[in-house]
């Protein structure tokens, strides 16, 4: 729509149409418009923002897309899987292969097979308490006992809680399992004539039993020697 | 508990040594309690303080004043 200026206008004349005003510029020979910025409220700064921007704002705005979603970003993965990432510090990846690999049982220095370690699969409490707990059979109650030095050392010993020394070739033997049978059988060796006897405890005969080494003239020894014992089973 | 050796009053005065067998799946605590008759008087020690020699294994003697007491 043209707008009809008035002709032959002299310096500083105004002019007015369809609310907005002109004032005449002698010296420009032009008409300009007054208070152009009268209705913008923003300041220069923000009008500043729009430095730089090449095209419509709107538009660009509009090809962005709508992200109001993970699903919007192609993101499988839900929050709280995201959340899982929360306080790493440095790559995953890189922290992974630092604790080095685990592919298989040897990794860990496991010489037992998988087969075998699923033998456990099952188990609820200690396996030795449980064979120590276990009744009949014929080797429940095992020890090898040697003498170096003062004091016996228990080696092998399976059903056995500890062997006391009660002096000079005198042991008692304690199991650590409960017997119905007092029967044990006994074998040893010493370096000379001496021989071993055993009897089970008067007052404990299925738990305790005692271990006498005696000599050719039937006293109580104290050979080097070793012994092992055993029981019966039940009979 | 290899290392180690319990060493106890018997009833005539002298010296016994229990040896707890580490296989069978009891602590020593309740080694001591169930293989020491109650009320004996003992002391844990370590292998090595024992006397290397067992010339004269009954004339052995230990100070069990300030020893433990099985229950």
């Amino acid at each position: 729509m043209a707008i009809n200026f008035p002709a032959s206008p002299s310096n500083g004349d105004t002019y007015s149409y369809s609310g907005k005003t002109w004032t005449y510029d002698g010296t420009a020979t032009k008409w300009e418009p007054t208070n152009i910025l009268s209705d913008v409220t923003a300041t220069a700064t923000e009008l500043n923002y729009v430095d730089g921007v090449t095209s419509a704002i709107q538009t660009q705005l509009d090809a962005k897309g709508t992200v109001s979603s993970l699903a919007d970003l192609s993101v499988t993965a839900t929050a709280t899987e995201i959340n899982y990432l929360d306080g790493v510090t440095s790559a995953v990846q890189t922290q992974l292969d630092a604790k080095g690999t685990v592919s298989s049982l040897a990794d860990l220095s496991v010489t037992a097979t998988a087969t075998e370690i699923n033998y456990l699969d099952g188990v609820t409490s200690p396996i030795q308490a449980q064979l120590n707990s276990v009744g009949g059979g014929e080797v429940e109650v095992w020890a090898y006992v040697t003498m170096s030095g003062s004091t016996p050392t228990l080696q092998n010993d399976v059903g056995v809680s500890s062997i006391a020394d009660q002096g000079v070739g005198t042991f008692r033997v304690n199991m650590s399992v409960t017997r119905t049978s007092q029967y044990y059988a006994l074998s040893g060796s010493a370096w000379s004539d001496e021989f071993a006897q055993m009897r089970p405890e008067a007052t404990s005969p299925t738990t305790r039993f005692w271990v006498y080494w005696i000599n050719d003239a039937g006293a109580l020894t104290d050979p080097n020697f070793s012994w092992s014992v055993m029981s019966a089973g039940e009979n | 508990m290899e290392d180690i050796v319990v060493v106890f009053e018997l009833d005539n005065g002298g010296v016994g040594l229990l040896i707890p067998s580490p296989n069978c799946g009891l602590t020593l605590n309740e080694i001591i309690s169930r293989d020491l008759d109650s009320g004996t008087r003992y002391k844990i020690v370590n292998r090595m303080d024992m006397p290397a020699d067992r010339s004269y294994r009954n004339a052995w003697q230990v100070d069990f004043t300030d020893a433990e007491v099985n229950e």
